[in-house]
């Protein structure tokens, strides 16, 4: 389990979190701001979502890189294994597809009080194009708090797949 | 009546626990020295003092608590009741005495009873039973309800007991950041949480969180052929090797010993901790049907039912019998069965099955794992036997 205090400054690294409340549609999630650090924290809910590297190399055959979800919440926090990956084309977040063999497990995790999960991200064997289209992506995953499953939080973490890095 | 006694939302301080207690004190005499086991215990020589007890409190009118629950409404006097062995009443009186004694006098009369002063008024011990109820039945601290036994108001020492595991200072600190910091609350140290028998059933949620938080679903019984150990089959990815696992309301019923998420299988196998008093049912969760010891491998296009913690009983049917898919871990797994049935967060590790309505079996298919767009995919009963060495119980 990795600490907060860890994640804090993994978080300067430049990875975004940001949330959008609700059962809102992909369409509905804010489209972030192009900067060179690229940092949103969840001041609403105080859950953040980071991807491990922020870039990977796209000469990489084997993007193995993972995501950690921090709850700086009093509560615990569940997430499922589900996620989506969007790319950013032409300014609108575009659904990348996922190799048809991969299963998401239907399982529920808990995130303890102020401690934090991670999980793997293995994209070149997940993104159907092998994860070797250069650009700007997003992870998208919802988030409750334990006995709240009605009140899903919907948390971005971006990553870039460059040509260096 | 002589003893509230607060649950957690897992465990209860122990009777043992509790007749310590009663041994500590002088005059409540062990009771259970006496008793003899078939035998039943005799309370007639106490009735008269219950007897006045009851009328001592239901004079004192009812109120409601923070739960909106019918209570006593007790007088600041009133520092709480006990019968000795002997069957005398022994009331304890907060403040005035005499006014206290005076009170009682009108209501049950003068005759065998004796009176002791209180520290606290037995309202205000009740009112911190509740916050501590309050506290635990919210689950907002589930660190601290992992050391938390149970507590209970003990009415001959006029305090609110609370049971740690380990107690320390360490632990005393952090409880009296919470509700815990309140005057009448004596920690002790808990010898250890009550266990009831557990009975497990397939399909029902199970965790490696004694809060629940986050789960699975059971699979099926299984015993381990090396040393004939029993426990049950779920999800690889719902339970690692050593963790324990947590059923019900957060009993700890057992340890992971195997769990893998490659080959053929997304599995693991949960040895039970008491296996001579829980046992791993073959009955679904939530019904009366079996779910036969026997397994099968039906093919494609056989209807198919499921059962998990999230989505209950579903059926579908089985469009392949051999699929190969990649896990979260990123790991692929061979010979996995796909079919149609729905599921949902939660259901992993829950059991898939046949049902022969004509001889009234349902034989072991598998265990549900997970989902790609409509299409579910569970690991074959068989494959997680021979991989782990373990046969259906």
């Amino acid at each position: 389990m990795i600490k907060w205090q860890y994640l804090t400054l993994a978080a300067t690294l430049g990875v975004i979190a940001c949330q959008g409340t609700g059962e809102a549609k992909r369409k509905d999630l804010p489209v972030q701001q192009v900067n060179n650090e690229i940092k949103t924290t969840d001041t609403i809910h105080d859950m953040e979502l980071l991807v491990l590297p922020d870039t990977f190399e796209q000469k990489d055959s084997d993007k193995i890189g993972s995501y950690v979800l921090n709850n700086n919440l009093e509560q615990e926090l569940i997430v499922p294994s589900s996620f989506i990956i969007e790319r950013l084309i032409d300014d609108k977040w575009q659904l990348v597809p996922l190799v048809e063999m991969f299963v998401f497990e239907d399982i529920t995790y808990a995130i303890s009080p102020k401690e934090a999960k991670e999980f793997p991200l293995a994209l070149s064997k997940i993104l159907k194009d092998g994860a070797n289209t250069k650009g700007r992506y997003r992870l998208v995953k919802e988030a409750w708090i334990y006995g709240k499953d009605e009140e899903k939080t919907k948390l971005t973490a971006e990553f870039l797949i460059t040509d260096k890095k | 009546m002589s003893a509230f006694v607060a649950m957690l939302s897992m465990n209860a301080c122990s009777d043992a626990d509790l007749h310590e207690n009663l041994k500590t004190n002088e005059e409540l005499v062990a009771k259970s020295s006496n008793e003899q086991p078939g035998i039943e215990a005799d309370a007639s020589h106490q009735w008269e003092a219950n007897e006045k007890l009851t009328r001592l409190i239901e004079s004192f009118g009812t109120t409601k608590n923070r739960f909106q629950e019918d209570v006593p409404l007790y007088p600041d006097y009133y520092g709480g009741a006990y019968i000795t062995e002997q069957g005398s009443l022994t009331i304890l009186l907060h403040g005035d005495q005499e006014k206290g004694k005076q009170a009682v006098h009108a209501v049950i009369g003068s005759d065998n009873m004796e009176f002791k002063p209180a520290e606290h008024s037995y309202g205000y011990l009740t009112t911190v039973m509740d916050e501590l109820n309050e506290f635990a039945l919210s689950k907002k601290d589930p660190s601290s309800l992992e050391f938390l036994t149970g507590f209970a108001l003990m009415d001959a020492t006029n305090e609110v007991e609370v049971q740690v595991i380990g107690l320390n200072n360490q632990k005393i600190a952090m409880l009296q950041k919470s509700v815990f910091n309140k005057a009448g609350i004596k920690f002790k140290e808990s010898t250890g949480r009550v266990k009831a028998e557990v009975t497990i059933y397939p399909g029902c949620e199970v965790s490696r969180n004694a809060s629940m938080a986050g789960s699975g679903s059971v699979g099926f019984g299984a015993k381990r052929n090396s040393d004939g150990k029993v426990g049950f089959v779920t999800a690889g990815h719902a339970i690692l090797v050593g963790e324990t696992a947590y059923y019900g309301s957060g009993t700890a019923v057992g340890t992971c010993v195997n769990s893998q998420q490659s080959g053929t299988v997304d599995a693991a196998f949960v040895t039970l901790n008491s296996p001579t008093t829980d046992n791993v049912s073959n009955t679904l969760c939530g019904t009366s049907n079996l779910l036969s010891v026997s397994t099968t491998l039906p093919g494609a296009g056989t209807t198919i039912n499921k059962i998990g913690q999230s989505t209950g009983a579903t059926s579908g049917t089985i469009i392949s019998t051999n699929v190969s898919v990649i896990g979260g871990t990123g790991s692929t797994i061979t010979n996995m069965t796909s079919a149609n049935y729905t599921s949902a967060g939660g259901d992993s590790g829950g059991p898939v099955y046949t049902y022969i309505s004509s001889t009234g079996t349902r034989p072991t298919a598998g265990i549900h794992m997970g989902a790609s767009g409509s299409t579910r995919y569970y690991t074959k009963a068989g494959n997680i036997l021979s991989t782990f060495g373990l046969s259906r119980n």
